[in-house]
């Protein structure tokens, strides 16, 4: 069964009475296992719709059914990292991935033991007790992760993460989360990333479905069938970058 | 040997990137080249590279930069295997090996903020000692060899290097 189906969905947001067609019919599935990256210009509704893959908001037409189920509200089998990280700034590491962790009445030993997992495995060990104001770019994103992943999803949705992140650390946050996305003993194997940076899309995913805006419709989906670990300099690798440059110029 | 700042404001993942970078480009790149490449000011790549080298992990032969064994070898290990290689670099650098001594000469192994930038304003008088600060706690904590606590504005020896002996 595919993990996801996401059936002809549109979405149309209300601005001062004006109504904005956001995204028109859109239609994939996304089997359990895969690393699926969105890739549009801006004004093509990229976040908008991973927002409605994971539940956090609904569409105006179309479903989606996770695990042949209708989402009725937000998904908890998944989990989202941001651009921008969404830190609780007067709270350390630890206490931010907590966080994530309250929902899900776990008892307070358990929440604290699985953050601290959660957060060796991401590589801030050492950092616990830090503010997210101390950190720099890489490691607030990192912390993002962890909270994501302490709630072991088996669905991960990434929100432009590495944007905000200077080209260098962008490099090694790309290596990280492949690392911890083919780690058998993470939980999490499903993985939707949200992008406007063709080349991060195809390097590291295994489809990539194309995004036209205004309104947001998709216009192809391709696999990178190309095997891993992949090297970044590989001319198939840019054979499919300029493929899907061409389809959104 | 004498003690040598670290550079401000580099990160572990700065530096893994150039390491990224450099394997994506047989191991070697001109260093004018690669701030164009990866849009990096001069200033702040030469930053990176400094910190780079000073453990171990680039060499910067002529004006190429060029990967090392051990830089290599990071490359090819997990992240918790990575923090353990660059606390054994870090541990080589005079700057830490004066702050481990006199956190061990301390009482339980813990110093002031206050007293830790008056020491590397001795030792470095002409270094901004608050960012030095700033980036020495930021690689102590990711190779777990010193801790920092905010609150308490206190520098200690991190238990993972410097485990309390059994009672």
């Amino acid at each position: 069964m595919d993990l996801l189906e996401v059936e002809k969905v549109s979405k149309t947001f209300n601005q001062n009475g004006v109504l904005m067609p956001v995204l028109k019919e859109i239609s994939f599935r996304v089997r359990e296992g895969e690393f699926i990256a969105l890739v549009g210009p801006s004004g093509s509704g990229k976040s908008t719709l991973l927002r409605i893959l994971n539940g956090l908001i609904p569409p105006t037409q179309g479903r989606v059914l996770y695990q042949g189920k209708v989402l009725p509200s937000v998904n908890l089998d998944s989990a989202m990292v941001f651009q921008s990280f969404a830190l609780f700034p007067w709270l350390t590491v630890l206490g931010n991935v907590e966080l994530g962790l309250e929902a899900r009445a776990l008892p307070e030993h358990e929440r604290r033991k699985r953050a601290i997992h959660f957060i060796e495995k991401v590589g801030l060990d050492g950092f616990e007790e830090a503010y997210p104001r101390e950190l720099s770019g890489g490691m607030k994103q990192r912390v993002g992760l962890a909270r994501a992943l302490a709630v072991e999803p088996k669905l991960l949705c990434m929100d432009e993460p590495f944007s905000a992140l200077d080209p260098l650390t962008s490099l090694t946050l790309r290596e990280e989360v492949l690392m911890l996305w083919e780690d058998k003993s993470m939980p999490v194997n499903t993985i939707i990333m949200v992008t406007h940076i063709i080349e991060e899309a195809v390097f590291m995913a295994d489809r990539v479905l194309v995004l036209s805006p205004h309104p947001g419709t998709l216009v192809t989906d391709i696999a990178i069938d190309v095997p891993r670990p992949r090297d970044r300099k590989d001319p198939v690798l840019s054979e499919f970058s300029d493929r899907i440059f061409s389809l959104m110029a | 040997m004498e003690v040598e700042p670290l550079p401000h404001g580099v990160t572990s993942s700065k530096v893994i990137g150039l390491l990224e970078y450099l394997d994506d480009h047989h191991g070697k790149e001109d260093i004018y080249k690669l701030a164009e490449a990866i849009h990096y000011e001069l200033g702040e790549l030469l930053s990176v590279i400094k910190m780079g080298e000073m453990l171990g992990l680039v060499e910067t032969p002529g004006g190429d930069v060029v990967i090392t064994d051990l830089g290599r070898k990071i490359l090819k290990s997990k992240v918790a295997q990575r923090k353990l290689i660059i606390r054994e670099q870090l541990k080589k650098l005079m700057i830490f090996q004066r702050l481990i001594e006199a956190l061990q000469k301390s009482e339980e192994g813990r110093l002031s903020k206050e007293v830790i930038l008056e020491e590397l304003s001795r030792l470095l008088p002409h270094e901004n000692a608050e960012a030095l600060f700033k980036t020495i706690v930021n690689w102590s904590r990711y190779a777990e060899l010193l801790g920092y606590n905010h609150d308490a504005q206190t520098l200690y020896l991190d238990e993972e290097s410097f485990p309390a002996p059994p009672q």
